[in-house]
């Protein structure tokens, strides 16, 4: 009985830590601020996501005058630090464009590359407007596909 | 008949257990044989009344009842342990599993679907449009973030050939 007890909580502590290494902090922001005002979130996987090489994507825009906006820049920053590839500007102190590679995780045998893009239009030089937009996708696209999606 | 008056292992059935205590009563047995009725008496299983009537004189029953309400408690402790374990790990399992879930992980696989202002949208054209814009503006801000790399190389080159 002992023994089965130990198994199963080393098993679910084993299950815990790996999940706390792929569990990013800007996953606690989708489905936060989503009832806010002028808040938008889109939340795309399955075929949808599939006909362009994705398994995952999500993202969050809201009026970077608001202070959830400051939450959402402090996480991804904190996903930032422990990112294989970033891209970042600073604008007066502010992030205003960020992109990273985060570490792959492995979802159903499959390897799924994470990538996380942050952008502060209100920190633009030209077009500047009041809005945050984070997006966040996984697929085993690699980041060349990845930045091509974006430019298309 | 088993010979009652050695010390053996092997336990007295019923029927042997009351004519030993019938003797006991009578004052036939040996030393050697109360002193086997008496350690019978502490592992018996049975129950009848010249049993117990045994038990009462020879002091045994209140031990008795003390050994069984010991048993009885032990065997309530070992069972409410194992409760307790098998309730405090479906107790682990469920917290942690709730807390490993967030509100996101009750997306269904093959979702198409947007929020704006609170309000749910699950028409797909209006979800590619969105994504449509949100890539839009992370290219201007990749241009704009190539742009002003560009412009520092510039005002570097132009430090450097003055």
């Amino acid at each position: 009985m002992k023994r089965v007890v130990i198994m199963i909580l080393m098993s679910v502590l084993m299950s815990l830590m790996m999940n706390a290494q792929s569990r990013l902090y800007v996953s606690e922001l989708f489905g936060k601020y989503r009832a806010l005002p002028d808040v938008v979130e889109v939340y795309v996987t399955g075929k949808e996501a599939r006909t362009v090489n994705l398994e995952t994507y999500r993202s969050l825009s809201m009026p970077a005058s608001l202070d959830e906006a400051k939450i959402v820049e402090q996480m991804v920053v904190k996903d930032g630090v422990t990112a294989k590839e970033k891209e970042v500007e600073y604008r007066g102190g502010q992030l205003y464009y960020g992109f990273y590679m985060l570490s792959p995780v492995m979802k159903n045998d499959m390897k799924l590359n994470r990538y996380l893009f942050f952008l502060n239009q209100s920190l633009a030089k030209k077009n500047s407007t009041d809005k945050i937009t984070m997006i966040y996708m996984d697929g085993e696209a690699d980041v060349d596909y990845i930045k091509g999606l974006i430019r298309k | 008949m088993k010979d009652i008056s050695k010390n053996n292992v092997d336990r007295l059935s019923l029927e042997e257990l009351e004519l030993l205590i019938e003797r006991y009563f009578e004052g036939e047995t040996s030393n050697e044989e109360e002193l086997r009725l008496r350690k019978e008496l502490c592992v018996s299983t049975y129950r009848s009344r010249l049993i117990d009537e045994c038990l009462v004189a020879m002091g045994y029953f209140s031990i008795g009842k003390r050994v069984e309400r010991e048993k009885k408690a032990r065997a309530g402790v070992v069972m409410l342990r194992r409760v307790a374990g098998v309730a405090a790990m479906i107790a682990v399992v469920l917290v942690l599993g709730l807390t490993m879930l967030s509100p996101n992980d009750f997306f269904n696989e093959g979702d198409c679907v947007a929020y704006v202002n609170g309000e749910k949208i699950s028409d797909k054209d209006v979800v590619i449009t969105l994504i449509a814009n949100d890539l839009s503006c992370m290219n201007e801000a990749i241009s704009e973030d190539r742009n002003s790399i560009l412009e520092e190389f510039s005002a570097i080159k132009a430090v450097l050939n003055e």
